[in-house]
């Protein structure tokens, strides 16, 4: 599906996604998915939350108390891992700053993508297009009324997602995602919740003490992928065929240790792969990753996994590619086989 | 032209006329194209022109009986071996062949010392970070569970 498919499915979808969520008027389960996807920007809220993202090879979990302000001020104070005990990150749209309290500093990250309500859309119309919002009837999930929500692809007729929904609130307090044969590849939940009138504004306080380091910025993308692709500064080429659902939904050219990289993100509303694309000799380091030998279209190629992201790498005469995301190898196979065609 | 820039020894070998025929075309080539090369070729040529101007200023003559002797030894005619006749009968046979084997060699030697000697190393977890950064506008889509600027060696985002 290319990205003018997802103007068409816009325009089926008859309002027309504006720029904006809140004036989108979705009904029955639609409107429930899109009032959980709202709602962190209208209610506040305070918990106890775990995550864990399981892969073939590691997985990696966390838990950690959140304190969120609507609209969009967050604060994650880890317990769990060792390692990260103490240290907490704070997001106010699309800053982040993490506080290292082993190296007394906070780290600040702009991430443009979090404030990128036109691939916020697209990536909803997406899911809306790809799978099937199928409810559940309600369950008690700590002690709250909520509204289960399976999200089956209309392709693979799997469930791909499960959302338990705060009836009162609208806030997910669960997620599940599953892998095409069913098995679970992550879930964040809250073991406990609450919707304070009043979080106060110290809670989202920086360190003094502590050094600001700024990080690269991350994310600054274009919806307009072919762009981006065109703005490469190299003949950049682009799969011909994508996984069933799958559209370019952004782009973006970075610079990797100096070297400009082509990344275009496509996405199916919830599975999400990123080409990226150079043209400057550079070799991959996967330490750490363990490696499988493969081939793409007669090519030798590298596919390995970090935790539940697959990576699938490879080099034709000119260019350097790597596939990442949510996909199998057979999938990044096949859409790295399409790329050569 | 070639596609990377020689180096100071290949410059240095070009300046003696001591490259093999293909190769010193493409530094020829090169240095006619790049100005930031013909100004270290041109560096060199006067370093060495310093050097031969120096060394000939330190010249002295050599003691007439060295000098004689050499002239003997060199003057006096000297048979070819048997085996240097048979490689002249078979030069173009051979050369021809011979120079195109290393031509190709230099060529193809070349350009995969080039790409291995330019390659830059990039991270997968690279990929992975820009990835996670781009997803966050997908519906339901949360930090990984381990923050990476946290957990990295260096702390910082790695780009």
């Amino acid at each position: 599906m290319q990205r003018g498919s997802i103007t068409v499915i816009v325009a089926a979808l008859a309002v027309g996604l504006p720029s904006t969520t809140s004036s989108y008027a979705p009904s029955g389960v639609d409107a429930l998915l899109f009032a959980a996807i709202s709602a962190p920007s209208k209610i506040s809220y305070t918990g106890a939350c775990e995550t864990v993202r399981i892969g073939n090879h590691a997985s990696e979990a966390s838990v950690y108390r959140i304190e969120h302000r609507a609209p969009d001020l967050t604060r994650r104070t880890y317990s769990a891992p060792q390692a990260l005990a103490g240290d907490a990150v704070i997001s106010k749209g699309d800053l982040s700053f993490s506080i290292d309290t082993r190296r007394r500093r906070v780290v600040e990250t702009r991430n443009g993508a979090l404030d990128d309500r036109i691939a916020v859309n697209d990536n909803y119309t997406l899911l809306l297009a790809n799978y099937t919002a199928v409810p559940k009837p309600d369950e008690t999930f700590i002690s709250r009324r909520v509204a289960v929500v399976n999200l089956i692809n209309k392709y693979t007729h799997e469930p791909t997602m499960l959302v338990r929904i705060d009836r009162e609130t609208k806030i997910v307090l669960n997620k599940q995602e599953f892998a095409h044969n069913g098995s679970l590849i992550s879930e964040a939940r809250f073991e406990e919740v609450r919707f304070p009138s009043v979080i106060p504004a110290q809670d989202f306080e920086l360190p003094k003490q502590f050094a600001i380091v700024r990080s690269p910025t991350l994310g600054e993308p274009t919806a307009d992928t072919d762009r981006a692709v065109r703005s490469a500064g190299f003949a950049a080429r682009v799969p011909q065929r994508l996984p069933e659902g799958f559209a370019p939904v952004e782009g973006d050219v970075i610079a990797l240790k100096s070297v400009p990289t082509l990344h275009v993100l496509y996405s199916d509303g919830i599975r999400s792969v990123s080409l990226f694309e150079n043209a400057k000799a550079s070799t991959l380091d996967m330490t750490g990753l363990q490696t499988q030998g493969t081939s793409v279209s007669g090519r030798h190629a590298e596919y390995a996994e970090d935790r539940a992201t697959a990576l699938l790498a490879w080099s034709d005469a000119n260019l350097h590619y790597a596939l990442v995301g949510e996909l199998g190898m057979d999938e990044l196979r096949g859409m790295a086989a399409a790329i050569e065609k | 032209m070639i596609e990377r820039h020689p180096t100071s020894e290949q410059l240095l070998e070009y300046l003696h006329r001591e490259l093999p025929a293909p190769q010193d075309a493409a530094v020829h080539a090169h240095l006619a194209e790049c100005a930031s090369c013909a100004q270290a070729y041109e560096a060199e040529a006067s370093l060495s022109d310093l050097l031969r101007a120096h060394a000939r200023s330190q010249e002295r003559e050599l003691p007439h009986r060295v000098v004689m002797a050499i002239r003997s030894a060199t003057d006096r005619p000297v048979p070819p071996p048997f085996w240097e006749s048979f490689r002249n009968a078979l030069r173009p046979m051979i050369a021809v062949p011979a120079t195109a084997a290393i031509a190709a060699a230099l060529y193809f030697g070349f350009s995969a010392w080039h790409s291995a000697a330019d390659a830059t190393t990039i991270n997968a977890a690279e990929y992975v970070n820009n990835h996670a950064a781009l997803t966050a506008s997908s519906p339901f889509s949360e930090d990984p569970p381990v923050p990476a600027v946290l957990t990295s060696e260096s702390g910082n985002a790695t780009r």
